[in-house]
């Protein structure tokens, strides 16, 4: 029997540089032995460089010179035209085409095996050979290819992999490279060819897919083995940068998609593509590659204008469909990249644990000692907070209720009239509303979740960042787990969760943070990538911690003074210029990121460095603040015991490192000093004791690092005797006294100072807004020393959105002085002026009760007692809504008596926004606003209303009647600015963290 | 040895610093300085307004004296079945001393005052009913400010004998209030009276003998379950059995104190009698010492010491002849060991053959002494009108007595200078000094040493006695002596309510 002809194969090779590769490609070519090859070449380098070699190679007749660089599309089709109008070669003759890189060497019987296969099997269309490294044949480049859901490719091999043939049993691909791509030439004309827009990059994976959407196979064929330079893709021409070809896989994808996928996925993927897009654009921006950003606008602008085209090859596409998406499903990637790592990597170890020895998890543990201590910490985190997982609300301390949405912080960050607690104010609120809108964004958002996640996540990433700032102190982990761990069993920073200082715990974090941020900018032979993103780190991270602590500005710019000196004085510090240059933009970043708020504070009273939240501080003697002693049960014994390990430290550490260990304790007795100062200041002092104590913990516990880093050395100067049981002794009372007071605290009652689930006020106190729009609730409560506290909110209670916010002083001294009016009992109308003031419930809780307030508050004439189980809520009979018009002689009244008459015609307005009002005015008369004189509302009719001073409330007078009156507050031109300037300076801090300056990478380079 | 040499070092620095706060942390701190008494800035005044009154009530409003030039400034709110009558909108009482007469059928009165203080005096003459013309009349100032607890230290409802209880809601939301009824037993609560609606603007009377009869110690205590309310009863004596006819006003206090002087009662006056009543409305039991007053000093009767009264219950004490030194009358202090809080005031039976002298008064004590006391109250040229001045402590007290009349300010010279003896009692007849033509007074007592507790008694010379007794109003009503508990913002207070950081868990003592 006859054996059947062999197929005939045209072989185009395409140049568009390859000097380097192509001879020995052509000349690979040239060795093939399969019989029926024919070859054509195609020199699409724009000097003819290529030429050369194929004409040596090949003669005249099978060269085409097109002098340009066409794409690899257009020099196929300029190949295949010119065999098309060659005399000696017929087309149609033709049953299969090879296409060749000038990079790609095939062996010798590579052509051989993929015509075989494709001559075997019916169902395949196209078959490739596996790559392997051009120079080290060994290593494998790639054998077939895919892609996710997106189109993004990702590694099917592992680094470096080498050639075993552990590959060859792979099959059908999604796609093959057209390095070495055997297709058979009647299915290639029936998909049209190349896509000849693509230029390069993705045409590979269209023609595949498209070919797959016909019906026909594609498959790797692992006997057929190419040597491949991959010139493109390891940026390895000269023309091509990286930046470029991105752009080209970033536009052809989005192409090749759009004409794929079947329409129902289409509506799925496009948006998905389109997001990724907007994040990544985001990412270049901030990193400051805006020409990268540029040429991902230019792909999806590219995409957008070729449409109609892409359009009608979508339609020739789907209307060859034999497949549909479903099928193909298993020849894509499950997920992105990054997903598959991580997948593949937990593989990995599943596959290990698999066939582990007991002892594996002793050394995983001496592997990976930081991880298991961190998963151990927050596991018992977890386990002592349970009685806070409960469901509802979680309130206590500078801690509220969170509100519903992340968006709302920003919301009332960016508004143009601010809550704060009760009160409005036109005071920029601080940046710690950004934080936590951030924060919330972590927690998805969840109201649950974002209070708990603040309180446990603080201690666990003050954890983390303390062990990564014991690198400072030593490299060695076991004293930085130990001297971190010190750090958060610590009096000060048990106190700030078990009391819910919000300020506090985010110190806890932000001061390792800054240690590290510092210690790594200051080092003048670091890579510039890790200073400079330290210089962004440190700037955001000082923002952060006095967004929340505002005295902490007085720590930064201590830094920034005491780093600059020393600077100064070092003079054969090697690029010290370079180094100040990072200390300044630090600090300048960090103040800059607080301006509007900085401004708005400049001056202001209680004083730029008060708190935004209430202290609780006692005058204490020094003796006690040394002992860090801030209420927690048995801290003065954690105390002590941290000072005889710090004590250790000194011994141990001023003579080998005096700088380290004179700065550690000048930090401790540097917030001891703090802490005392602001026990004595009390109340006035607006920042609680506990903060500066941190600063002393953590210099306490980098101490004790110290002791334990070097102390083995030390000692063994010494032969065995009291040295070393002191130091060993004194180290064991370290940790036994910070233990037993971390269990006398858990022991305790350690979640006294919060509430789970219960709103703070009665449920028909805080739902009315509804009907009767904003109000204001007060909160009185008898003290211990024969006093009365008392509080304002809004209409719906406190709120975390109010943090960081100061009410408006000057309405909160009139409701202050009503209050005081009403507990000397003189004036049984003082309770009035609180209805002026918007207040409409006046509420005492459980437990506020006594003589003081019921004899006060019963004698008011408008306090209204309404029937509650404990406690007494009263409404405030002649309640003044937010924003009214009253007529004049409602408003006369008002103006002489400061009450509101029984038989006054109330003509409230309608909130459109917090800082906007509207309705009607009846006729002559006033609109009141209950808010403080000076707070910028302004009022509108036909014209600007004037403003009429009063005692109490913002007063406009209205002289005709109006269909519409608005009243609003808008912030000013440099109140807009100044947010500007901070949105800048925060881009340009996190620009750093991603990418050093030009002046940096420049030097870098040299 | 240089590490060793270092942590001396430290320790030195820190023990230097550590005795330094020593010495800071001991100095002194200056003490706060008293801020000086004013008028307060407003007031009001809270009348129920007796059942049945057969002649219009009427107000007398006086402007005490006080260094202030500034007219006072009151208004006149009368309410009845939910709603605002009448009202009388910023009068001016630059005289000082005006009398308004009241449209029928008000139930309340509201009264408010501004910019000066102003004093009101309801009076009203009532019918007891029955057969023949059985009248009384019912006068005495009003309270100052409504409460959510109310005591009437005794009413009886034995031999004849009807006692009312009023609640009066000045406000436009309903309240609801529980009515303890406490005898010498012990507390009775009537079912019926444990919620009783008491609806916005209007008055709601209890009859006590419905729900309490034949009894003849009855204290009385209500406490406001929501809202709030104005307590005040009437007694009411019937001449059928005992041949006393009568209408007494039954003041109510708000705050039970340990300490409590009635300025008047009668020893041992013939037919007349006094008696006093304790009410210990809390749940602790008083130990009470009762001081009799004489004109030349006080004593301790005996059996008069040590006096126990159990939880919720209401004693009387006979008064007669208890004074040493035989004097037909004087006053009461009633001490409360261990500050229990209790509550007192003294009934006096004015018998008679002839029905139309006889008569009842019941006068609530007052809790302090005070500098200042002014008593009002209508007068005729048939009237006779007697201050009653009682000095608890033991020092002697002098006192200057000024009477408003009209838009005069009369200052008599014999009523200048009284002095009255360490813990004496005694009264002063004003009706000498009253001008025959005036149908209201007002006499203001300005102690000039020490303190004394001040009260008027009044009655017709011939015809009907229509005796009234009540206590003066001291300047504690309308000064403020300065003093207010200190009131600090603390901003998160509300969010801290229920947890360890808020308000204490536990309720404190009520006063």
């Amino acid at each position: 029997m006859d054996r059947a002809p062999r197929p005939a194969v045209l072989a185009v090779v395409v140049a568009r540089e390859g000097k380097r590769w192509l001879a020995e490609a052509v000349a690979a070519l040239r060795a093939q032995t399969y019989e029926r090859l024919e070859v054509v070449a195609v020199d699409a380098t724009p000097d003819g460089t290529a030429a050369e070699v194929f004409h040596a190679h090949l003669g005249d007749a099978r060269v085409v010179e097109v002098g340009e660089d066409l794409g690899f599309a257009q020099a196929v089709e300029a190949g295949l035209g010119h065999v098309m109008a060659a005399e000696d070669l017929d087309l149609d003759a033709v049953d299969h085409l090879l296409f060749v890189h000038d990079d790609v060497a095939l062996a010798e019987d590579a052509v051989a095996r993929l015509a075989a296969a494709l001559d075997a099997d019916p169902r395949l269309g196209i078959v490739g050979p596996k790559h392997v490294d051009w120079h080290e044949p060994s290593r494998l480049l790639h054998v077939g290819r895919s892609v996710d859901a997106t189109g993004r490719t990702g590694p099917s091999l592992e680094p470096d992999e080498l050639d075993h043939g552990q590959r060859d049993h792979t099959g059908p691909v999604l796609y093959l490279s057209t390095a070495g791509m055997m297709v058979r030439r009647e299915l290639f004309e029936t998909l049209g060819g190349f896509d000849d827009r693509y230029h390069v990059a993705r045409d590979d994976l269209d023609l595949c897919w498209r070919a797959w959407l016909a019906g026909a196979d594609v498959e790797v064929v692992p006997a057929a083995v190419a040597r491949h330079a991959a010139g493109v893709v390891d940026e390895q021409r000269a023309d091509d940068g990286s930046e470029a070809y991105d752009h080209l896989v970033e536009r052809n994808t989005l192409a090749t998609l759009l004409k794929t996928y079947g329409a129902l996925r289409l509506a799925v993927v496009l948006p998905l593509l389109a997001v990724t897009a907007v994040l990544k654009l985001v990412g270049l921006v901030v990193a400051r590659r805006f020409r990268a950003a540029g040429r991902l606008v230019q792909a999806w602008a590219w995409n957008v204008r070729e449409l109609p085209e892409t359009w009608r090859r979508r339609r020739a596409t789907q209307r060859r469909r034999q497949r549909t998406d479903a099928e193909l499903r298993p020849l894509f990637l499950l997920l992105a990249p990054p997903g598959r790592a991580w997948l593949q990597g937990r593989r990995d170890r599943a596959d290990r644990d698999h066939h582990r020895d007991p002892a594996q998890g002793r050394r995983a543990l001496r592997r990976r000692p930081v991880l298991v201590a961190a998963l151990a910490l927050t596991a018992v985190l977890v386990l002592v907070a349970v009685p806070l997982l409960g469901a509802g609300s979680l309130r206590g301390g500078e801690l509220l209720p969170w509100p519903d949405r992340a968006a709302d912080f920003l919301a009332v960050y960016l508004s143009d009239w601010h809550e704060a607690a009760g009160l409005g104010t036109a005071q920029q609120p601080s940046p710690a509303q950004v934080v936590l809108a951030a924060h919330s964004l972590l927690a998805l958002g969840n109201d649950w979740l974002a209070p708990r996640l603040l309180l446990i996540g603080s201690l666990v990433l003050a954890w983390a960042l303390a062990v990564r700032a014991g690198r400072i102190v030593t490299a060695r982990p076991a004293p930085r787990i130990l001297g971190a761990t010190l750090y958060v069993l610590s009096p000060p920073l048990l106190a700030a969760v078990t009391h819910g200082q919000v300020g506090a715990l985010v110190a806890a974090w932000t001061l390792p943070a800054l240690a590290v941020a510092w210690d790594t900018l200051l080092r003048p032979h670091a890579p510039p990538g890790r200073t400079w993103a330290a210089t962004g780190g440190a700037a955001v991270a000082g923002a952060v911690l006095v967004s929340f602590v505002p005295a902490a500005a007085v720590l930064i710019a201590a830094a920034t003074v005491a780093a600059l000196g020393f600077l100064a004085a070092a003079r054969d510090l090697p690029r010290r210029g370079e180094v100040a240059l990072r200390v300044l933009a630090a600090a300048a970043a960090t103040f800059a990121l607080l301006l509007p708020w900085l401004v708005d504070r400049w001056g202001e009273r209680p004083g730029l460095l008060a708190g935004t939240a209430p202290v609780d501080a006692a005058a204490q003697p020094l003796w006690s603040w040394l002992l860090l002693d801030v209420g927690t049960p048995l801290a003065p014994v954690a105390g002590a015991a941290l000072l005889v390990g710090a004590t250790v430290g000194l011994v141990v550490g001023v003579g080998r490192r005096p700088r380290l260990t004179v700065g550690l304790w000048g930090a401790t007795l540097t917030g001891v000093v703090a802490a005392w100062a602001l026990g004595r200041a009390g109340a006035d002092a607006a920042t609680w004791p506990g903060v500066p104590l941190l600063l002393a913990a953590g210099a306490l516990a980098a101490l004790v690092m110290l002791a334990m880093a070097d102390a083995p050395e030390a000692l063994s100067q010494h032969a065995f005797g009291w040295r070393q049981t002191a130091v060993v002794g004194a180290l064991a009372v370290t940790g036994a006294g910070a233990a037993v007071a971390a269990v006398a605290v858990v022991a305790g009652d350690p979640w006294a100072a919060y509430a789970v689930g219960e709103p703070p006020l009665p449920s028909f106190v805080t739902a009315e807004d509804a009907t009767v729009g904003d109000y204001r609730v007060l909160t009185l409560a008898e003290d211990d020393d024969g006093g009365v506290r008392w509080d304002l909110t809004g209409e719906h209670g406190p709120s975390m959105l109010t943090y960081g916010l100061r009410p408006d002083a000057g309405l909160l001294d009139a409701v202050g002085r009503s209050v005081e009016e009403i507990l000397a009992g003189g004036d049984p109308g003082a309770a009035s002026r609180l209805g002026l003031a918007n207040v409409r419930w006046v509420v005492v809780p459980p437990g506020g009760a006594g003589e003081i307030l019921d004899a006060a508050l019963p004698s008011q004439v408008d306090l209204e007692p309404q029937p509650v189980a404990d406690g007494s809520v009263h409404q405030v009979a002649s309640w003044l809504p937010r924003v009214v018009h009253v007529p004049a002689a409602t408003a006369v009244a008002l103006q002489h008596r400061l009450e509101l008459p029984e038989d006054a015609v109330l003509h409230p307005f309608r909130r459109d926004s917090p800082s906007s009002y509207r309705g009607p005015s009846s006729g002559a008369g006033a609109v009141l606003v209950a808010e403080g004189a000076g707070s910028g509302w302004e009022a509108h009719a036909d014209g600007a209303l004037a403003p009429e001073p009063g005692s109490l409330l913002l007063r406009f007078r209205v002289e005709a009647a109006a269909d519409e009156v608005v009243v609003a507050r808008r912030a000013s031109v440099a109140d807009r600015a100044l947010l500007g300037v901070q949105a800048a300076a925060l881009l340009a801090a996190v620009s750093l963290m991603l990418r050093p300056p030009r002046l940096a990478r420049e030097r870098e380079l040299a | 040895m240089r590490g060793l040499l270092a942590a001396v070092a430290l320790v030195g620095v820190v023990a230097v610093a550590v005795a330094v706060d020593g010495v800071i942390a001991a100095a002194p701190a200056e003490p706060d300085a008293a801020l000086p008494a004013r008028p307060a800035a407003s007031g009001a005044w809270y009348c129920a307004v007796a059942p049945t009154p057969e002649e219009p009530t009427s107000l007398v409003a006086v402007a005490p004296p006080s260094d202030e030039t500034a007219p006072a400034v009151v208004t006149l709110d009368t309410y009845a079945d939910g709603a605002v009558r009448s009202a009388v909108g910023d009068r001016l009482f630059a005289s000082g001393l005006a009398t308004h007469t009241l449209d029928a059928g008000a139930d309340g009165i509201t009264a408010r005052w501004w910019d000066h203080p102003a004093v009101l005096v309801r009076r009203a003459a009532v019918s007891a009913g029955g057969e023949g013309k059985a009248r009384g009349v019912l006068e005495g100032p009003c309270p100052t400010e409504p409460a959510g607890r109310w005591v009437v230290p005794g009413a009886t409802t034995e031999g004849g004998a009807r006692a009312s209880l009023l609640l009066a809601n000045p406000f436009e939301a309903d309240a609801t209030v529980a009515v303890t009824l406490t005898t010498p037993d012990g507390a009775v609560t009537p079912a019926l009276l444990e919620n009783v609606v008491v609806p916005g603007r209007s008055v709601h009377t209890v009859a006590l003998n419905e729900h309490a009869p034949e009894q003849p110690d009855l204290g009385i205590v209500v406490e406001a379950l929501a809202g709030r309310v104005v307590v005040e009863g009437v007694q009411a004596l019937h001449p059928a059995i005992g041949g006393v006819e009568g209408h007494a006003l039954l003041a109510a206090t708000t705050q039970p104190a340990a300490t409590w002087t009635v300025p008047r009662f009668v020893s041992d006056e013939g037919d007349r009698a006094s008696w006093l009543w304790l009410t210990n409305p809390g749940d602790e039991v008083a130990v009470v010492d009762v001081v009799v007053h004489g004109p030349s000093g006080g004593t301790v009767p005996p059996g008069f010491d040590e006096v126990v009264l159990e939880p919720a219950t209401t004693q009387r004490l006979d008064l007669r002849g208890v004074l040493a030194d035989g004097s037909p009358r004087g006053g009461v202090t009633v001490e409360s060991r261990d500050d229990a809080p209790v509550a007192a005031s003294v009934l006096t039976r004015y018998e008679d053959e002839d029905r139309e002298r006889t008569g009842v008064t019941v006068q609530l004590g007052a809790t302090a002494a005070d500098t200042s006391w002014v008593v009002a109250g209508a007068v005729h040229d048939r009237r006779r009108v007697e201050l009653q001045v009682a000095n608890p402590a033991p020092a002697p007290a002098t006192v200057d007595v000024a009477l408003r009349v009209g838009s005069e300010l009369l200052t008599p010279a014999p009523l200048q200078g009284l002095e009255v003896a360490p813990a004496a009692a005694g009264s002063v007849d004003l009706t000498p000094h009253l001008p025959a033509d005036v149908d209201a007074y007002a006499a203001f007592v300005t102690v000039r040493l020490g303190q004394v507790v001040v009260g008027a008694r009044a009655y017709d010379r011939t015809g009907t006695l229509d005796p009234v007794a009540g206590a003066g109003v001291p300047q504690a009503s309308w000064y403020h002596d300065g003093s207010a508990p200190p009131a600090h913002y603390e901003r998160g207070l509300t969010a801290r309510i229920g947890t360890s950081q808020g308000p204490a868990s536990e309720a404190r003592p009520d006063g």
